[in-house]
Order: structure tokens, then C-alpha cells, then sequence
């Protein structure tokens, strides 16, 4: 009895005068609703596409312009179409390259392009006042670029410089491993920035071809997002992209299949290394899968957010690191499933140990209601607070176009994570995650973390230049 | 390009961004940089700052605490830091690891950083979840709750940081290393992250104090932005924080100690690169100081974007370095303009300099051409623009003002200064500043046998 009163007593300090009671969270208030925002879209005789999301609110106009087929149709020769889209920006019929940059640069715009393993990107974002510009150029780079030798040259000099920087990186390292390792010989298992070998290889006319197989009206498709509607939009188009023909010849790419085999160690050695980066996983899903959004909130719960188990376990129970995190990466043929974490050479062991915990863990137990609640209000929450700008909502646009989603994907995106139960969760873990045929990848002080990762799986060390090095 | 010096220490990794966006850079039409906002300071002293944007029902909460890394003493660096891993750990009615479980659970995320001068927490959520926020962010202003658990973790976690960030990276202490060059005394010597020996020796009563000091609503702004209800929010904010006492001591002070660099100086280190870096410093009047602003435009002129001077000459032209980077890095009792390269194979450090050097000679005895004049005029006009594209954009950019310059309306405001340049004070600042005979210049060389 007198027990409770000292609780009681306590709890009646905590609340101050003004009715505020600490000792509990508030309840929210009433909420503003928000459904995925309208955007239009139409589709010309040429089968080009138009996508428009227009919001006035900031006096700013982004066009992006995206093509079909990235870094998974590089063929044998990784990053062509990372070297093709850097290219775009290199010289049209009508402009060097040195005269594009001072175009935009003049208006205080910016261009960007890129390549993705599904697409090329180009990308250009002004002031409402300098749209034509903007537009100008967009449409001349994806239209005319003429890849003079001069340019690439100079993109092939800048790029292997940058490869041999990005050689001295644990996590670049780990990472190119970890795909060779899972993917093999596939495009997935190259670098999609190139190696220094298939720079010095790639030449002019592989770049033009490239250029000329997927840039077609019938394989690419536009966003506008910002301060411009659709009949504008359209007026832009009229003189380009509508006019635009050709028919895309992107060759067919096969799927990769799995490498086959029982848990294995490869260890890319960097002799001053204080920490490993671990890399761990194995084959993950293709995007049009039907279990993906299940797959996307087991892996959330797993270790796609801070409070993650993945995250819990070894950052904040354990201190081995700044920050632990899983992914099933999924591409349009195919994905990649991986765990990743760096952490001190003396917890590497252990941090692999614990990483095992959590992937039998999520195949055994049900998650409780409490964690399962937790992820999912974190993930139903998060989608409209990504939907702030017109470009986020453009970048939600093509995802829907390139991977060929339900038009109502997104208008029914977090009631279909609403309804993923318990259940929902351990069955996609048991048949997408398998221990048993996990690859671990560590970029490392091989000398000091080896003879702690025999008991992992046979050993295999490497060089940065991804020879073999006697064990 | 390496994070140099506005390196801010973030609590946790960023996941990173859609892959299809590339981020708008914000150009602005020809009419003025405009947000309105409302200001009140409560009894105990907390300013709160509160903007209205109603498009999405989404609202960003700042803290900002007017200490840094500079409010530290020497054998007791990175407690700033530290502190801020802590803040997360728990307060008198939030236990620890419940944070972020109750910000996932209402459905938003949260993070924080650490600067020489500011430690700034943010969360952004659903706006109907705002009590929420300022329940958690009050709670842990009121008392000091963590525990030696708390300490001994984050102390591991914090030193993985460093690891990752410094240690384990190619030039990954060319940062430290410059910023002993250029501030050889004083509060902005040792690194946000502090030492590991200083890391190993904070002790609980150490960071205790530092709460005690610093973490206080008289030394603190609330920046509230988004779809919120001027009048209830700013009774909610009384709710939450009027309770909290203000410092029982005085405000402590930094009384900043520096010196000038009054030579050129000199200092190669070698390490497990693939190629030669080069980093030369000079140091500038604060952010904020007519000086600053020049510099930013002299920046741009020198770096910004494929058209600019040290992109042709350095890459175009020949390709004499694979990367590089000239801009000026603000703080509230200093600004240091940095300019930093990576060498080409079949180049060297001093070829490049040179370049470097024949260029800053060009800013100082001829002033810029009307066009680069406009152009550096219409990329700030972006810049600024760009900062108000999302409500914690905003928040924080108003946390930023009134902590260095006592001024939210800056928001509005600064983009005026920048365009205040002229060309005849970006030569005069050239001239002023990037004196060769007052900088420090690193060289980064690949160690013999690497």
C-alpha cells in the first residue's frame, strides 16, 4: 500500500501546474490527410511519353528525360552507360562542350545525367524565366550528341584517375567484391563506373551505338515537375520529342542466375585497414516481384532504418559501429540481398556472429506487434514527408513507368503496407533470406582479421586489383 | 570531394536518396527571396520561431544549442559531439532507445549534428504528431538523464565514426591536419570529433557539466515549420518549454582565441594514397562579414560548374587534376577559404599551385567580367531559393540566423549581401585574402612503398 502512494506521489511532482503531465507521450492531434498528388500523363503516336507533375509553389521548372536500359545493357564492356550519359553533356551538333556549360552555368541552372542498371537520366533544372533554355538544351543532349574523341579522351583520363581513388576506398572495394562474388560473370558483377581496363576499351562507336540503341521515342519517356502545366509542357515537346523517330534496338540482356555453392569468405586485403567493411548477403529479387513490398518491410524491420534490429544489435546494444544496415537492392532482372556494416578489425568475428543471429531470427520468430506497428507507422508516415517537392514526386513517377508498376501504386502504397502481417514478414524472410547460402565479403586487414573468419567458410584473399593473393 | 571542415558530425548515416532525383537546385525568378515567420522568446528565455507552409500536412521541429566544439577545452575535445550521441539516450520520462522508437512509431525520421559552433537536433513528421516532438525535445532540454551504459556505447559508436570518417580513408586526415595549420591556437585547433585519447578520458560527470552549461532554453531556439496553426502551436510551445528553468549560471562565454597567419606555410604528410592532394588555406573574417560574402562569389567564379576558371584550366585544358574544389567554409568567429586538388598521374603538386596561383593573381589585378559577374549573381539567387524547397530546409536555415547572428530574418535577407558584391570588392577581397604570403598549404604524398 504504501508502495503505491510513493508511486502516486511521484507521479503528481512530474505534473506541473499547467496540466502538463511529462510522464507520457501526447496524443496527436487531428491529422491532415494526403493522397498521392495527380500528375498527368500522355503518350504520343511515337510511343514517347509525357509526364507532368506541376506545383507553382517555388518558380522553379526540373525536366528529366529517362531512357530505358542502364549500366544492365553495358555488355561486356562496365561503364558504357555510365560513360555514355556523362558523354551527353560533352558537345551536341550545335554546341561544344565548353558552351553548354556556360549556358546553364550563365542561368544558374544545373544538368546532371546518369546512368542506373535500368536507365539513363538526364536531367535539367532552371528558373521558370530560362525554361526554353533549359529545354533547349535538355533536348539537344539527348537528341544530338556527337561524342567527339577529344571528350572522351579527357572523360577516360578523369575516370581512371577516379578508379584508382575509389581503390583506396574499404567500401568501394568490399562492395565491387561482394557483386563479383554473387553475380559473377553478369553485368550486375562489374562495376557499373568501369573498370580501368574497359575505359582504356571502350570506344567512340560503342558510345554512339549505345547511345543511338536506347535513346528512342518508343523506349524513353519525359517529367516535368515544378512551376509548368500540361499544355505547356506539351508545346515544349512539339518541335523534339514529338517529332522524334527511331526504334529502339537494346538488345536483350538474360537475367543472371545465382552462383551456386555453401557459405563462403572473400577478403579484399588493405594492409592499414582499422576497420572492416562487411558486406553479407546473397541473391536478392527482381522489382516486379510480387512479394516485394512484403520484402521491403521485412528488410525495413531487419535493417532498413535506425531502429532496425540490424542497427540495434550492432551499433546501440553493441558500439561495433557508426551504423549497420540491410538491403534487397532490386533491379528490373534481378537483385542483390545485403547486410553492410563497418566496424573495428577486433569485432569482425563477432559482428558477423551477430549478423547470423539476426537473419535466423527473422526466419524463426514472428515479429511482435509492437515492432511490427513501429515499422510499419515509420513507413506509412514517411511516404507523404517524401512527397514535399514536385521533383520527389517526379522520382515516384518513374519509378512507376520504368518498372511497369500498377498506375495505383503509390495511391495504395501504404495500405498495402497496412495490411503485411507477422506472418507476411517471417514467410519472406524464410524464402528470401537463406544463412546457408550467404557470401561474406570483407575489405580488411587480412593479417589481423583472417584466422577469426575460418570457421565462417572457406577463405579466399584478394588484392584491390581483385587478384587472388596466396593465403 | 572531401568534407572539409563543414564536416558536420551527423548522428547517424543518411540513407541515401531516390536514385532517379537529382535534387532541384532551387532557381530563383527575378522577385526577391520572401518567408514570412513569427518570433516570441518565453520567460526562461528560449526564443521560438514558427513558420506556416500548409501544402503537405508535414511539420520539422529544430533545436538548435549555441555550442560546439569551440565551447571545449583542450584534452577534453569532441564532448559537443559526444554530448549529442547522448541527447538520444534518455531523459527523465524517455528511456533510453525509446527517441526514435516513438518518432518511427508516429511515422517520421530524426537526426542531428554537431558543428565548431552549433549542436542542432531535427525531426520531421506528420504534422498531427508535433505534441510529440516538442514533448521529446523539451524533456530532454529539462534534466540530464544518461548513464554510464549510455556513455560507454556511444563512446564505442562515436569512435567508429572517427574510424570511418578518418582513420580508415585515403587523405581522411588531410581535415585535422589543415585545420592545426590554420588555427595553430585556439577553440577551432582539434577536430568536432575530438581525440580518441580525449574520447577514452570523458568521464559522465564531464558531460553532466557540459549539460549543466550549455543545455539550456536561455542558449537555445525552437524553429517550428510547416502546416501548423500559428496561434495553437505557439501555445503548445509555451506548454512544453515555459516549465524548463533557464541556466542557474551565466552563459559561458568563448573568449576565441586565434592568431592571423601571417606567412606562407608549409607542411607535407605522406599516407596510403593513391595520388598526390594538395590543399591550400586561407583564413577570412567570419561568416556573415562583407569579406565572406566576397569570397562566395569569388568562389564561384573560380569553381562553380564545367564553365568556370579553375575547371579549365585545371581539367579542361590539361587534365592536371581529377577533382578539386575552392570554396569558403563560414563559421561564427572565423571563415577559411579552402582550394584542394587531386593530382593527375604525370603531375605534380607544384604545377598545380602554380595554376592555382597565375589564377588568384588574374582576380586580383583585374576584376571579373560583367558575365561572370551575372552568372555568380544568378547561381546565388538558386542557392537560396534551393535552401526553402522543404520545411526542415527552412527550419534549419532559421535555427542558423538567429543562432550566429541574433537575425532569422536573414532568411530573406542574406541572399541581399551576396548580391551586394561587387566586382570591385571581390578584387579588393582577392587582394586582401588570398595573399599568398598568408596561407598554409598541405601536401598529401603517397607513401613510398604504397
Amino acid at each position: 500500500m504504501s508502495k503505491q502512494k510513493r508511486k502516486i506521489a511521484t507521479a503528481s511532482k512530474r505534473s506541473v501546474a499547467n496540466g502538463l503531465d511529462r510522464s507520457k507521450p501526447p496524443r496527436p492531434s487531428t491529422g491532415g490527410k494526403i493522397n498521392f498528388p495527380k500528375y498527368f500523363e500522355k503518350r504520343l503516336p511515337n510511343g514517347f511519353k509525357l509526364f507532368v507533375v506541376e506545383n507553382h509553389s517555388l518558380p522553379i521548372v526540373t525536366m528529366g528525360f529517362v531512357a530505358r536500359g542502364g549500366s544492365t545493357h553495358d555488355g561486356g564492356l562496365p561503364g558504357l552507360a555510365s560513360m555514355t550519359a556523362e558523354l551527353l553533356t560533352k558537345g551536341t551538333r550545335r554546341r561544344t562542350a565548353t558552351q553548354i556549360a556556360e549556358e546553364i552555368d550563365f542561368v544558374g541552372g544545373s544538368i546532371s545525367t546518369s546512368a542506373t542498371w535500368d536507365s539513363c537520366q538526364v536531367f535539367v533544372s532552371v528558373l521558370k524565366d530560362n525554361q526554353s533554355t533549359g529545354f533547349d538544351l535538355l533536348q539537344d543532349l539527348v537528341m544530338d550528341p556527337v561524342f567527339p574523341d577529344e571528350e572522351i579522351d579527357r572523360v577516360k583520363t578523369q575516370r581512371l584517375a577516379s578508379i584508382m581513388q575509389l581503390k583506396a576506398d574499404s567500401d568501394y572495394l568490399a562492395d565491387v567484391r561482394f557483386s563479383r562474388s554473387v553475380f559473377g560473370d553478369h553485368p550486375f558483377g562489374r562495376p557499373a563506373g568501369g573498370t580501368e581496363d574497359s575505359v582504356r576499351t571502350i570506344t567512340r562507336k560503342d558510345i554512339s551505338d549505345y547511345h543511338r540503341s536506347l535513346f528512342t521515342p518508343d523506349n524513353s519517356f519525359m517529367v516535368f515537375a515544378g512551376d509548368i502545366g500540361l499544355a505547356e509542357a506539351m508545346r515544349l515537346i512539339s518541335k523534339s520529342f514529338r517529332k522524334w523517330k527511331g526504334k529502339t534496338t537494346a538488345p536483350t540482356v538474360l537475367a543472371p542466375t545465382p552462383v551456386e555453392g555453401g557459405p563462403r569468405v572473400f577478403i579484399v586485403d588493405k594492409a592499414d585497414a582499422v576497420q572492416s567493411a562487411v558486406r553479407i548477403g546473397h541473391f536478392g529479387v527482381a522489382r516486379r516481384s510480387p512479394d516485394f513490398l512484403k520484402i521491403f518491410v521485412m528488410n525495413t524491420l531487419l535493417g532498413g532504418y535506425f531502429s532496425s534490429r540490424i542497427n540495434m544489435n550492432l551499433r546501440e546494444a553493441h558500439g561495433y559501429t557508426y551504423g549497420g544496415r540491410s538491403s534487397f537492392e532490386a533491379r528490373m532482372l534481378a537483385g542483390l540481398f545485403e547486410v553492410s556494416a563497418d566496424v573495428r578489425n577486433e569485432v569482425t568475428g563477432e559482428t558477423i556472429d551477430e549478423v547470423f543471429v539476426e537473419l535466423k531470427r527473422i526466419r524463426e520468430t514472428l515479429p511482435s506487434r509492437d515492432e511490427l506497428a513501429m515499422v510499419k507507422n515509420y513507413l506509412t508516415g514517411l511516404f507523404p514527408i517524401q512527397l514535399e517537392t514536385p521533383q520527389q514526386v517526379a522520382g515516384r513517377v518513374i519509378t512507376v513507368e520504368l518498372y511497369q508498376l500498377p498506375k495505383n501504386y503509390y495511391r495504395n502504397y501504404r495500405n498495402n503496407i497496412r495490411r503485411v502481417t507477422a506472418r507476411d514478414i517471417r514467410s519472406v524472410a524464410r524464402k528470401y533470406i537463406d544463412p546457408e547460402k550467404v557470401i561474406i565479403t570483407l575489405c580488411g586487414n587480412a593479417k589481423e582479421i583472417s584466422s577469426k573468419l575460418k570457421k565462417f567458410g572457406q577463405i579466399r584473399i584478394f588484392d584491390s586489383n581483385d587478384k587472388t593473393m596466396s593465403s | 570531394m572531401i568534407d572539409l571542415f563543414k564536416a558536420k558530425y551527423r548522428n547517424r548515416v543518411s540513407p541515401s536518396g531516390n536514385s532517379f532525383l537529382k535534387p532541384s537546385p532551387g532557381v530563383a525568378g527575378g522577385s526577391r527571396v520572401n518567408v514570412p515567420f513569427d518570433s516570441f522568446t518565453l520567460s526562461n528565455g528560449l526564443t521560438v520561431i514558427l513558420r506556416k507552409e500548409s501544402s503537405i500536412p508535414v511539420v520539422a521541429v529544430d533545436v538548435a544549442y549555441h555550442v560546439g566544439s569551440k565551447n571545449e577545452l583542450r584534452g577534453r575535445t569532441g564532448l559537443a559531439h559526444l554530448f549529442e550521441h547522448l541527447m538520444f539516450e534518455g531523459s527523465a520520462n524517455v528511456k533510453k532507445g525509446e527517441f526514435d522508437t516513438y518518432i518511427s512509431l508516429a511515422g517520421g525520421y530524426n537526426n542531428a549534428y554537431t558543428t565548431e559552433d552549433v549542436t542542432n537536433y531535427y525531426e520531421v513528421l506528420p504534422s498531427n504528431q508535433l505534441p510529440l516532438a516538442l514533448w521529446l525535445e523539451s524533456d530532454r532540454m529539462l534534466k540530464f538523464a544518461a548513464t554510464v551504459e549510455a556513455l560507454t556505447t556511444q563512446r564505442e559508436v562515436v569512435k567508429e565514426e572517427k574510424r570511418w570518417r578518418v582513420d580508415n580513408r585515403p587523405y581522411g586526415d588531410a581535415t585535422e591536419k589543415l585545420q592545426e595549420m590554420v588555427f595553430p591556437v585556439g577553440q577551432y585547433n582539434w577536430p568536432v570529433i575530438g581525440s580518441m585519447a580525449d574520447l577514452d578520458s570523458a568521464r559522465l560527470n564531464d558531460l553532466k557539466d557540459f549539460f549543466e552549461l550549455h543545455y539550456r532554453p536561455d542558449n537555445a531556439v525552437l524553429v517550428i515549420s510547416g502546416d501548423i496553426d500559428l496561434r495553437k502551436t505557439k501555445k503548445l510551445a509555451s506548454k512544453y518549454f515555459e516549465d524548463i528553468p533557464a541556466g542557474s549560471k551565466p552563459l559561458s562565454l568563448v573568449d576565441f582565441d586565434d592568431l592571423p597567419i601571417s606567412s606562407e606555410k608549409h607542411l607535407a604528410v605522406s599516407g596510403k594514397v593513391p595520388s598526390p592532394a594538395v590543399f591550400v588555406a586561407y583564413k577570412a573574417p567570419p561568416e556573415g562579414s562583407a569579406e565572406y560574402y566576397a569570397l562566395s562569389q569569388l568562389s564561384k567564379v573560380l569553381s562553380d560548374g564545367n564553365s568556370s576558371r579553375l575547371y579549365k584550366k585545371l581539367l579542361y585544358e590539361k587534365q592536371t587534376v581529377s577533382e578539386f574544389d575552392a570554396s569558403i567554409d563560414g563559421m561564427e568567429e572565423s571563415s577559411v577559404f579552402i582550394f584542394s586538388a587531386f593530382v593527375s598521374s604525370g603531375h605534380s603538386i607544384e604545377e598545380v599551385v602554380e595554376i592555382f596561383d597565375s589564377e588568384i593573381k588574374k582576380l586580383q589585378n583585374s576584376r571579373v567580367s560583367d558575365r561572370e559577374f551575372r552568372k555568380a549573381r544568378n547561381s546565388s539567387l538558386s542557392s537560396y531559393v534551393g535552401k526553402l524547397s522543404t520545411n526542415s530546409g527552412v527550419a534549419d536555415a532559421l535555427a542558423h540566423y538567429h543562432t550566429f547572428f541574433g537575425d532569422p530574418g536573414m532568411i530573406s535577407s542574406e541572399v541581399e549581401r551576396e548580391l551586394g558584391v561587387t566586382r570591385d570588392s571581390m578584387l579588393r577581397t582577392a587582394v586582401e585574402i588570398l595573399d599568398k604570403n598568408k596561407r598554409a598549404v598541405l601536401s598529401y604524398l603517397p607513401e613510398i612503398n604504397s
